[in-house]
């Protein structure tokens, strides 16, 4: 079954509508903006990296006050426990049993702010809340329900007493971006209106979190062609085979990236994935899936000049599979 | 195999070959030029030289590197076929017209035209040319041409799997080759058991090809069976061949030559004979009169060296004709005589009394070279009659013509001991002298010594006139029916009076009643300084021996020589002595010419003219320079103009009636992205659709190419009624792209070739 073609425009009207509401909030950054619905919708989890003051956490709040659902905030230090992320089991003495707690993690948009302070042990209880959408405590498992989204950030200059986010956890993520400074016309408006402390609080809900499930099921319903599945397979092969990769795109990461390629084409009210879908959302796919090695660093070789090669070599299709 | 995999691996075998030419591919070049060579080297008869062979051999290379080049580049056939007509046009000239001149050697128009010519009349002048025909001539046009043609065919094919149908190519140029041959094969090894031996191992070795890859036999045991199977395959070819080749006779090759007649008809042109009294001795001066005009000169012949201007075979009640037409055939510079007798090397120069068709000769000619006065024109035109040694030139020689020739002379003269080829086919057309056969031959029975009775008795009760004296000139000239039978000299007078008109005609009509076969010869006897006039002229009888040759019948033998006093003979009635003038020369070629040969001549001096470029006579001559400097470049620019926009168009029609309405879609596309790529927009062709929108300059661009996109990657497939929607919209945008553009900007995008690279 194919999404029908106003469906695909309720969907585009829909999504252009909380990255107005959302941009009210995070000004001049529309595109960043639209790469992190696109991650809600598509069920996934979104790594925002970048410097301090950019509006991660603005973002990650704005967005979050656009769903109406609950959300919470988790700011990841040295000295988190797993348990204060996903909850703890408590013995009550009225009833004689063990009673769960649920930690923030329990949210339908959790912000976990500077993920990589927290240690490897923390971030790994993220793992399973992140691919299963559930959280097993005391072998019993709960689930967190959906929509369930994690926006974390981190800050990429400090290093020191933070902990670099494993490889596993990162494939969890379905995208990295970055915010990156506004531009002049943008911060001078945000100057303007210095006086508002908090711009995420100029963000009401506007959408409920069943529109959200409802929308993230219509954009599986995007047709791919068998053409453009193709191109997308040989990106994630010629990843493997590209010079300075040491770790390439996995089988989930082409999942994830079909998946999203199909909300971003729903988001542009298409009922189908373009070729170009997939170059646009090559670096926030692969940017963080990528693993180069060492001599890359050393060469100045970076993710995104290997992803700029990776579109250069492989050819995009001009004609579906016959 | 997953699916994915098969996906990738038909986008990249959708992509252009790495290598321009593999082993495989050069393996089969290889065997395509070596049969198409095999083929055309059967052509060997039919022309003089090895020049036809490297003609066609350069066909042959030009044609498949231009199609293995428009193969490596996925160019399409037509493509690779416009390629080698320019190639023909290009090429042509130094190829197979450099015996036109320095000028053919470019590519001007008149090179064009000469080429053109012989692509159309070529064939015909091939068949009818007494074979070989000249290895340096225009004729070469032809195996250049077949070349070409078979080349470009065989590497056409070999785009198609089917492992036999690039052999149709030299199939077909072998069958072409027999055709235009001559009955007697170049080579039966060559055209039949060799061409079919590499034929069937070229086929064994591509079907081997095409079935490699399906066996489930271990490597060693395909080898040993495929190298079984075509070594049986070689063997049944080569037992095949090499039998039926040797077993057929040279009767039994259909060629066409046999079937195609000759344009030409020699009894259009008018009998000497019939004009002999143009070179008697006359009393007043006539200015027609040719007795001591010089007629020609002749060197390297012997003094009393009969020289023929022409041999008449038919008697029609009127005239003694040449009739046999079918006999004159165009030959080259060299020709195919065999005949016993002594070697000469001739050289004529035509003198002030000769205008006509009839080219004085001697002896059998064995090579012709005009040397003189439009050679080309004449060479072209020249005929040759092997069975009575008759030569023609339609166009007619003149006054100051030089032409030398090869000959064997065969001085022999009829003996009473000669016996006689046969009975003669046209033996009723001497009826009406059966009671003089009969009477003047009466004692003999033999037919060949009748014949020598019949001239003895001409010879002892003949009298000599040419009816100039005033007493004499009641004897008429010309040897119809009634001068031969009348009372004034002939027959039915009291004795024969006449010169060697009436005496030849009555001697070749007699030895014909009688039967043996006779002819009447209108020549010259040559004089001692080789300077042939009108007094020199003769005419003769051949008469046809046992073994097939041709003897001479010399005059004296059976004229007589004593005149015929001042009675006029008796049971006659008396005429008026009036001077019967000779009948008016016939001009040469023109009225009577036959309408091939006019059409000939018109094209041959047509295309002369443009060589000799007379189409500029009278121009400044740094107007001529200008334009022959110029004009060249011209016109290959505007060909080469030409010829994008047709392609352009050839490229534009594929993409609108693709098969697949996807296909049409993304040719619709290609057509702005070519446009733009023609007015020098830099489109990145690895681009998709949306990126080369972005800087295609039309504003509708982009929804162009969202449509294209969602027709191609849509779930559904198009109608066709949406297709043609999106070409219209295309072909709007086509038009708004260039219209704002100058009239030059738009003639360049549509004449640059730049975007049928891509």
């Amino acid at each position: 079954m194919t999404i029908t073609a106003d469906q695909a425009a309720w969907f585009s009207q829909t999504f252009n509508a909380m990255a107005d509401n959302i941009e009210k909030a995070v000004l001049g950054k529309r595109d960043v903006i639209k790469v992190v619905l696109a991650a809600m919708l598509s069920e996934g989890h979104i790594l925002l990296e970048d410097y301090p003051g950019t509006g991660k956490t603005m973002l990650a709040r704005a967005l979050a006050n656009t769903v109406q659902g609950s959300h919470a905030r988790i700011q990841f230090t040295p000295d988190l426990l797993p348990s204060d992320v996903t909850g703890v089991t408590v013995y009550d003495q009225h009833k004689g049993s063990f009673e769960f707690h649920p930690g923030p993690i329990f949210h339908t948009i959790v912000l976990a702010d500077e993920i990589n302070r927290a240690s490897p042990k923390t971030q790994s209880a993220l793992l399973e809340v992140m691919e299963e959408g559930r959280v097993t405590v005391d072998g019993t498992p709960h689930s967190v329900g959906r929509p369930f989204m994690v926006i974390a950030t981190q800050n990429p200059i400090e290093q020191a007493g933070t902990y670099r986010l494993p490889e596993a956890q990162l494939d969890r993520f379905l995208m990295k971006t970055s915010v990156g400074y506004p531009d002049t016309a943008a911060t001078v408006e945000l100057l303007l209106n210095a006086s508002v402390r908090d711009r995420a609080g100029l963000v009401s809900p506007i959408i409920t979190a069943d529109t959200i499930v409802q929308m993230s099921g219509l954009a599986d319903q995007v047709y791919v062609d068998q053409a453009v599945l193709a191109y997308l397979a040989e990106i994630a092969e010629e990843s493997r085979r590209v010079p300075h990769v040491k770790l390439g795109l996995s089988p989930r990461g082409c999942l994830a990236y079909v998946r999203v390629a199909k909300t971003w084409a729903a988001a542009d009210g298409r009922d189908h994935v373009v070729p170009d879908d997939i170059k646009q959302l090559a670096e926030p796919v692969l940017g963080h899936r990528l693993l180069l090695d060492a001599e890359a660093q050393f060469s100045g070789v970076t993710v995104e000049s290997v992803i700029q090669k990776l579109l250069d070599r492989v050819v995009a299709p001009t004609d579906r599979m016959v | 195999m997953t699916e994915q995999t098969q996906v990738r691996g038909r986008r990249r075998a959708a992509r252009p070959p790495v290598t321009w030419l593999d082993r495989e591919r050069a393996v089969d070049l290889g065997f395509l030029l070596g049969l198409c060579l095999l083929a055309l080297l059967g052509l060997g008869p039919s022309f003089a030289g090895a020049g036809f062979a490297i003609a066609g051999l350069l066909g042959l290379v030009v044609s498949i590197g231009i199609g293995q080049a428009a193969w490596a580049k996925r160019l399409p056939a037509i493509a690779a076929v416009v390629m080698v007509l320019i190639a023909f046009v290009m090429l042509g000239g130094p190829v197979a017209l450099r015996s036109l001149g320095a000028t053919a050697y470019l590519p001007l128009p008149g090179t064009v035209l000469a080429l053109l010519d012989e692509v159309v009349f070529g064939w015909k002048d091939l068949l009818t040319t007494l074979p070989p025909v000249d290895g340096g001539g225009t004729l070469l046009v032809l195996p250049w041409l077949l070349g070409l043609v078979a080349g470009t065919v065989g590497v056409l094919l070999l785009r198609f799997r089917h492992p036999a149908l690039p052999l149709l190519a030299p199939l077909g140029l072998l069958v072409v080759v027999i055709l235009l041959g001559v009955a007697r094969p170049a080579s039966i090894w060559l055209q039949g058991a060799t061409f079919a031996t590499i034929a069937f191992a070229w086929l064994a070795l591509r079907h081997r090809r095409g079935v490699s890859g399906r066996s489930v036999d271990t490597p060693t045991a395909v080898r040993v069976r495929r190298g079984g199977a075509a070594a049986v395959l070689l063997a049944v070819a080569a037992g095949l061949a090499v039998p039926l080749s040797a077993a057929v006779g040279d009767d039994d090759r259909v060629v066409l030559r046999d079937h195609v007649e000759p344009p030409f008809e020699v009894g259009d042109y008018s009998s000497p004979l019939a004009s002999f009294r143009r070179y008697v001795e006359m009393e007043e001066p006539d200015p027609s009169n040719l007795w001591d005009t010089e007629l020609f000169t002749v060197t390297g012949a012997s003094a009393g060296a009969r020289v023929r201007i022409a041999t008449l075979d038919r008697y029609d009640g009127v005239v003694y004709g040449a009739g046999d037409s079918a006999g004159f055939q165009r030959v080259s510079s060299v020709i195919d005589n065999p005949v016993p007798g002594d070697r000469v090397e001739v050289s004529i120069e035509v003198g002030p009394g000769w205008n006509d068709v009839w080219l004085p000769t001697v002896g059998a000619l064995q090579s012709m070279n005009f040397e003189q006065g439009e050679p080309r024109v004449k060479a072209e035109s020249f005929r040759y009659n092997l069975n009575t040694a008759t030569a023609v030139v339609p166009t007619g020689v003149r006054e100051g013509d030089v032409y030398s020739f090869g000959a064997v002379i065969d001085e022999r003269e009829l003996q009473p001991e000669d016996l006689g080829y046969g009975p003669p086919e046209a033996r009723e057309s001497a009826e009406f002298l059966e009671t003089q056969a009969v009477q003047w031959s009466a004692g003999h029975s033999e037919p060949m010594a009748r014949v020598f009775a019949i001239a003895e008795y001409m010879r002892r009760d003949g009298h000599y006139s040419d009816g100039v004296l005033e007493s004499e000139r009641i004897y008429l000239a010309g040897h119809h029916r009634h001068r031969l039978t009348d009372g004034q000299g002939g027959v039915n007078s009291v004795f024969l009076v006449g010169n060697d008109e009436q005496y030849a005609a009555w001697m070749a009509l007699l030895a014909t009643r009688v039967g043996v076969p006779a002819r009447v010869v209108m020549g010259a006897v040559l004089p001692e300084d080789g300077v042939v006039r009108g007094e020199h002229v003769q005419a003769w009888v051949e008469v046809r021996i046992a073994d097939g040759r041709w003897v001479t019948l010399p005059r004296e033998r059976y004229m007589g020589t004593s005149q015929p006093g001042e009675l006029p003979p008796q049971q006659s009635t008396q005429v008026s002595g009036v001077n019967v003038p000779p009948p008016a020369p016939i001009p040469p070629p023109s009225a009577l010419m036959d309408q091939a040969d006019a059409e000939l001549n018109a094209r041959r001096q047509r295309r002369d003219a443009d060589l000799d470029e007379p189409f500029l006579a009278g121009w400044p001559t740094w107007l001529k320079v200008t334009l022959v400097s110029t004009g060249a470049p011209i016109l290959l620019l505007g060909a080469a103009m030409g010829l994008v926009v047709l392609l352009k168009r050839i490229r534009r029609r594929r993409r609108r009636t693709a098969a697949r309405m996807t296909a049409r879609v993304i040719g619709g596309w290609r057509e702005l992205v070519d446009l733009a790529v023609d007015l020098g927009v830099a489109v990145p062709g690895r681009a998709t659709r949306r990126e080369q929108a972005l800087v295609l300059p039309t504003a509708a661009a982009g929804e162009l190419a969202r449509r294209a996109d969602a027709h191609v990657f849509g779930p559904e497939v198009p109608p066709d009624w949406v297709v043609d929607d999106y070409w219209q919209h295309v072909l709007t945008e086509h038009q708004a792209m260039t219209a704002g553009l100058t009239r030059r900007r738009r003639f360049v995008a549509a004449v640059h070739p730049r975007s049928l690279w891509g």
